[in-house]
């Protein structure tokens, strides 16, 4: 059974002010048992090449990164996540939906455990929704900032356009998204 | 303001954008789409910038990545905004078939849009340029 397209939306809405509510009971209210749950991309080579692949060195920094299947991998990924990172204010999101499809874009407040460091990151989500449930997830947020909210110590080297650049190492400051 | 393009329309305009500022390479073409004073939240370096700002950025993508490519996996929209999965694909200089993914979401105001946001996957290297029969059945499936 398919729902209105309205009625998505406000599932939409729902679900993101019960994750900003932290609501434990997210994942049995708002996913389908069978949910394919994906942050990101995937390390694994997806052979349809459907899935955004992510490179090794992108997993290793932020390991709970990938395609997660099932209420109870959701539930292991959000609670590998927690271990690591708070999420503390969302800003302000916009959300559409058409069929059985939607999608939110915000940006979220990232308080990362192991240096204390906070992050104002833009994130995006698309949604498949069936019976009011969601079937898929697909976040996806700025891995770069994610990941140098937690960097600990050291530069980095990075070469594009054929030049060496280097991410000093003292921690930069990152600027809050604009208020929508 | 609100548009009074209808969805479909504002899709085919979408399609039509990403058309010419990325695959023809005209990014002057960013001038005559957006409203003058067009709002990107996300433009390069997770920055808010302008028109001038995200045209400067496509040259800077166009002499970086010469055979830059992006399809257009699907679309939503609903009211006066469109949501596009987007996947960029590029050569590197060693040969490496190099592609991330996208989600972008545009707000109409008249018949231009005045509004967007992004959010990308890393660069990686992805396997083809060319659709397998595998990943055209997924595509399929996906839209």
């Amino acid at each position: 059974m398919s729902v209105s397209s309205q009625s998505n939306s406000e599932l939409i809405a729902a679900y993101l002010d019960a994750v900003m509510r932290k609501d434990a009971s997210v994942v049995e209210r708002f996913f389908a048992p069978e949910v394919e749950y994906m942050v990101n991309g995937t390390a694994a080579p997806d052979p349809a090449e459907v899935l955004p692949p992510i490179s090794a060195e992108c997993h290793a920094a932020l390991p709970w990164l990938g395609l997660h299947r099932g209420r109870e991998a959701v539930k292991d990924f959000l609670a590998h996540m927690h271990r690591n990172l708070e999420v503390t204010a969302f800003g302000p999101r916009e959300v559409i939906s058409e069929g059985n499809k939607a999608a939110a874009f915000g940006w979220f407040r990232l308080h990362a455990l192991s240096t204390g460091r906070t992050a104002d990151i833009s994130y995006s989500i698309r949604f498949e929704l069936r019976d009011d449930l969601i079937v898929k997830y697909h976040f996806l947020e700025n891995t770069f900032d994610v990941a140098a909210a937690f960097r600990s110590a050291g530069e980095w080297l990075l070469e594009t356009d054929g030049t060496q650049h280097r991410v000093p190492s003292k921690p930069v400051e990152l600027e809050k998204p604009p208020a929508t | 303001m609100p548009t009074n393009l209808t969805p479909g329309q504002m899709k085919e305009f979408v399609r039509q954008h990403f058309e010419d500022f990325v695959n023809k390479r005209n990014a002057a073409v960013i001038h005559k789409n957006m409203t003058p004073d067009f709002y990107d939240h996300d433009g390069p370096g997770g920055k808010s910038t302008d028109l001038t700002g995200d045209e400067q950025m496509m040259v800077g993508m166009y002499k970086a990545m010469p055979d830059l490519h992006l399809t257009i996996e699907e679309m939503i929209a609903e009211g006066d905004k469109v949501m596009c999965r987007n996947t960029w694909r590029w050569t590197d200089p060693s040969g490496k078939m190099m592609q991330f993914h996208g989600f972008v979401l545009w707000r109409f105001e008249g018949e231009k849009i005045a509004e967007r946001w992004a959010t990308v996957t890393p660069p990686a290297e992805g396997a083809s340029w060319t659709a397998t029969p595998e990943r055209k059945a997924a595509e399929k499936r996906a839209s």
